[in-house]
């Protein structure tokens, strides 16, 4: 067996995939905790034993993500850009991708593909965390519910309540502050699905996004958060069947194939 | 004359009543649910302390995030204003106060008067602001108020290369749990934020005296940050660095005091 595997460790979680190919064989999901190099071993040799597969059958390996160069890694991978693996990715989950959107953790990305699957242009967020995966995580903290409920509590709103403060600390005290006094926390949970949709356009439409339109990452997984940017952006997105949060972890295997 | 001035900011309430020019009382509260409520608590325990009551008092002015609809308060003014008034009263050698609050933080120059000129803030981001301190120092599970002595223990202050609070919050975990050392983090964390405070003040004219007020002024490892990085020596104020812009507020009181007469 011939594999390449591909592990994006990102600031929340630690994504692996291993393919062949062209094909999906393995995947690893694990939370990045303080010591992702150690989570990371761990998701590589999951991956091997998920594929029925030993080191020895492995090709190539790449990491990529915000921990990548930060931290030694045992399996000693090549080092992946975090835009050319999200290209990548894109293009293998839909074919005709022209822009990938990648809303994770700590990070949002925009990225312009060329017809050869190449980056073109990208934007990302700034080094701030609004518009994250963490601002979303903070938000359900303070409003004391499950990160993964947000979008079914904030589809249920009869009203949408205006985050004013973009910062990620001054919005946990204002949406604190409208619970207190009163507001209901379907509409507020609403107001910051929508919030975030709106840092994540803005990114977006710098690079001109267009069709087809890939959006990934943690957040991708709240409905409601890829409704409104899809809204706001007047495109739909298309609809594939990984998790979205394993695409880079999927390009990053494709550039090492 | 006596006047008072209230300051009714994001974590922190400031009351001061002055008495002929003379300081007679300053007290400072956590905040409470309301602006109101906040105004009135920290205000009956100033003139509690002063031995007066509302009635004694000739004008008040409020400032503050919360400063408006105080009951009691004559009119409301802006805390850069009262800021830079309330520096200028303490030494009339400032033309340069760096406030920093617990949510935002701001540059302002006076003239030869006390009166502003020109200023700068930054409301919109935690980064540079005390909520960034507090944030830090419990990630770093360190007493807010055993932050800043922590740069005076190491030559070797760690650097924080995230700007966002949330950010910057994960780099302390990860660098604790690489096993840096909290003393090393902790001196970072203060010259990030002197650097924050630094960089805003950037275009202004900072000649003549310099201070720091508002609650991180409290932090001697910011102090020191900042003392290196405007190459000038920080004045220290006679008053806690937090009551600045009540203090300033109750000196603007006698200027309304005296444009309007004295009320007897």
């Amino acid at each position: 067996m011939s594999l390449t595997i591909g592990i994006d460790l990102g600031l929340a979680m630690v994504k692996g995939v291993a393919m062949s190919d062209g094909k999906l064989m393995a995947q690893a999901l694990e939370p990045a905790g303080a010591q992702p190099a150690k989570i990371a071993q761990g998701c590589y040799q999951q991956l091997l034993d998920r594929s029925g597969a030993t080191a020895g059958d492995v090709d190539g390996c790449m990491a990529t993500g915000w921990a990548a160069k930060r931290v030694a890694l045992e399996f000693e991978p090549t080092l992946g850009s975090e835009i050319g693996c999200l290209a990548r990715g894109a293009r293998w989950a839909c074919g005709s991708a022209a822009t990938a959107v990648d809303i994770g953790a700590q990070i949002v990305k925009a990225v312009q593909i060329s017809p050869k699957g190449r980056p073109k242009r990208y934007e990302l967020s700034d080094k701030c965390a609004s518009g994250s995966g963490r601002f979303l995580e903070i938000m359900a903290s303070a409003l004391e519910l499950d990160v993964q409920s947000l979008a079914e509590v904030g589809a249920a709103a009869c009203d949408k309540v205006v985050i004013s403060a973009q910062c990620s600390v001054f919005a946990e005290s204002e949406i604190v502050s409208l619970a207190n006094t009163g507001a209901q926390v379907s509409n507020i949970v609403n107001g910051v699905n929508y919030s975030i949709a709106q840092r994540v356009a803005t990114i977006a439409m710098r690079v001109e996004a267009q069709e087809d339109l890939v959006i990934c990452g943690g957040v991708a997984k709240n409905t409601e958060v890829v409704r409104y940017l899809s809204e706001i952006l007047s495109i739909k997105p298309v609809a594939y069947d990984i998790d979205p949060q394993l695409i880079c972890a999927v390009g990053a295997a494709l550039e090492v194939a | 004359m006596i006047t008072a001035g209230v300051d009714v900011g994001s974590l922190s309430a400031e009351a001061v009543i002055l008495s002929d020019g003379a300081l007679l009382a300053a007290e400072i509260i956590r905040v409470r649910p309301s602006p109101v409520e906040s105004s009135s608590t920290v205000m009956s325990r100033a003139l509690e302390v002063a031995g007066l009551c509302l009635d004694d008092i000739d004008a008040c002015i409020s400032t503050g995030y919360g400063r408006d609809n105080i009951p009691f308060a004559n009119k409301s003014m802006s805390e850069i204003s009262c800021h830079g008034k309330g520096a200028y009263w303490c030494d009339a050698s400032i033309r340069t106060i760096v406030d920093i609050g617990g949510q935002d933080c701001k540059a302002i120059t006076v003239d030869e008067n006390g009166d502003l000129v020109d200023f700068k803030m930054n409301e919109k981001c935690a980064a540079g602001t005390g909520r960034f301190l507090e944030i830090i120092s419990k990630a770093l599970g360190v007493e807010l108020e055993a932050l800043g002595p922590l740069s005076f223990q190491t030559e070797t202050p760690l650097k924080i290369v995230n700007r966002c609070s949330v950010f910057a919050e994960y780099e302390t975990l990860f660098l604790l749990a690489e096993g840096k050392s909290i003393v090393e983090i902790g001196a970072g964390v203060n010259e990030a934020m002197a650097q924050r405070a630094f960089a805003l003040a950037h275009g202004l004219k900072t000649d003549g005296g310099f201070t720091v007020t508002g609650g991180v002024a409290k932090n001697v490892g910011v102090i020191r940050s900042l003392e290196t990085l405007f190459e000038t020596e920080v004045i220290k104020l006679p008053v806690d660095p937090q009551i600045i812009g009540a203090l300033g507020a109750a000196v603007l009181a006698e200027r309304l005091v005296e444009s309007q007469g004295a009320r007897e």
